[in-house]
């Protein structure tokens, strides 16, 4: 009850309430018990390598409308073609793409044949895995993705869960195809 | 940044980690890299409060991270993405100590659960006086409460009833647990305190 000036120690950790308490206790352990220096570094390789194994089934791409799509490298020479389409096919469905452009940007209209509950999105063919929620099919088979910025992209085809009869959620690989020019 | 400077504000790194993972999934690669920074050593203290050796924690910290990537459209709001980390890097920890061949991960003699020494000369850190003081009341707590303590300290807002489903503790026991194990540590640091 006397406290000494001199002796910093007299700390007033008892007398912390409980979150700050606890963030001492946290803190001590950060100090105690730091993860590796490469912990992050690690887990971004893994990743990374990942991105090029990571399971998923391959469409084949099976025809190039204006012989130009899948095989072009430069984006200013695509961007002065108006719309072309593709086909790419799997064990399960074909799909049809018909990519066109507005504004300087793409739209992707597309049909699953045979229609099959899935979400699809496109992404930049260098995030080697599907991210976002994508745009369903309709009761049709169909699909538009509007807005898309031009480069090399993939589609992504993702089983819907529970829709697949005996199937669960995770039975299913997400299935891509090839890196294309959009 | 360092890792040690996220570690300092835990509810504003959960913020940053949301926002990470909404321009990931929005397609931004390099958003995942900060998340990666971010997030892993909050993963690894969450997953070494377990018990788990550092080889196996490193292991489990890639884990959840490898779900992360390939379950990234079930996480839903993407401000859950931290939760979900911890969440899924803790069950994987006690996935990994019962398949250690321990029978149950809350039997606090079969878990490798013990304070480091700060006297052995791999732990080269200089702790405050304040942090020394607070180290060596904690030693005096019983088991369960120092490691109840390391597991509520390490999760930013921790989800107590996900918690008290793992430990086997009944849903609601986890509050109050702590809040006790609390009032215990502060009885001890009063009495390490009225000692010097």
């Amino acid at each position: 009850m006397n406290p000494t000036p001199d002796n910093h120690d007299q700390g007033p950790l008892e007398s912390l309430a409980d979150d700050a308490l606890t963030l001492e206790i946290r803190r001590l352990w950060e100090i105690l018990d730091p993860p590796p220096g490469d912990l992050a570094d690690g887990v971004l390789a893994t990743l990374a390598a990942i991105d090029l194994e990571f399971e998923f089934e391959l469409l084949t791409l099976v025809e190039a409308h204006d012989a130009l799509a899948g095989t072009r490298s430069l984006t200013s020479q695509m961007s002065e073609v108006g719309q072309w389409s593709l086909e790419f096919a799997g064990p399960d469905f074909r799909v049809l793409l018909r990519i066109s452009t507005v504004n300087e940007r793409r739209r992707v209209d597309g049909w699953v044949l045979p229609r099959l509950p899935m979400r699809i999105q496109v992404a930049s063919a260098s995030a080697g895995h599907p991210s976002y929620d994508g745009v369903e099919v309709d009761a049709h088979g169909r699909f538009e993705i509007t807005n898309v910025s031009p480069g090399l992209s993939r589609l992504w085809f993702m089983p819907q869960p529970g829709e697949q009869p005996g199937g669960s959620d995770d039975s299913r690989l997400p299935i891509a195809t090839p890196p294309f020019w959009i | 940044m360092t890792m040690r400077d996220t570690a300092e504000d835990p509810a504003s790194v959960w913020d940053t980690a949301g926002t990470s993972f909404a321009r990931w999934r929005a397609g931004d690669p390099a958003a995942l890299d900060e998340l990666v920074r971010v997030m892993s050593p909050i993963l690894w203290h969450v997953v070494r409060a377990t018990g788990l050796d550092k080889e196996q924690s490193e292991d489990v910290v890639q884990t959840a991270w490898l779900a992360l990537v390939r379950n990234a459209h079930t996480v839903g709001d993407p401000q859950a993405v931290a939760r979900w980390l911890c969440t899924t890097a803790r069950r994987e920890a006690w996935r990994v100590s019962k398949n250690a061949g321990r029978s149950t991960a809350v039997d606090d003699e079969s878990l490798e659960w013990h304070l480091p020494s700060q006297a052995s000369p791999e732990s080269e850190v200089v702790l405050s006086d304040e942090q020394s003081r607070l180290w060596e009341s904690i030693g005096h707590l019983p088991e369960r409460c120092q490691k109840l303590l390391r597991i509520v300290a390490m999760e930013p807002r921790p989800d107590y009833a996900r918690i008290a489903g793992e430990l086997k503790m009944p849903i609601g026991s986890i509050g109050p647990t702590r809040g006790r194990c609390l009032d215990k540590l502060r009885h001890e640091l009063e009495r390490t305190g009225a000692g010097r």
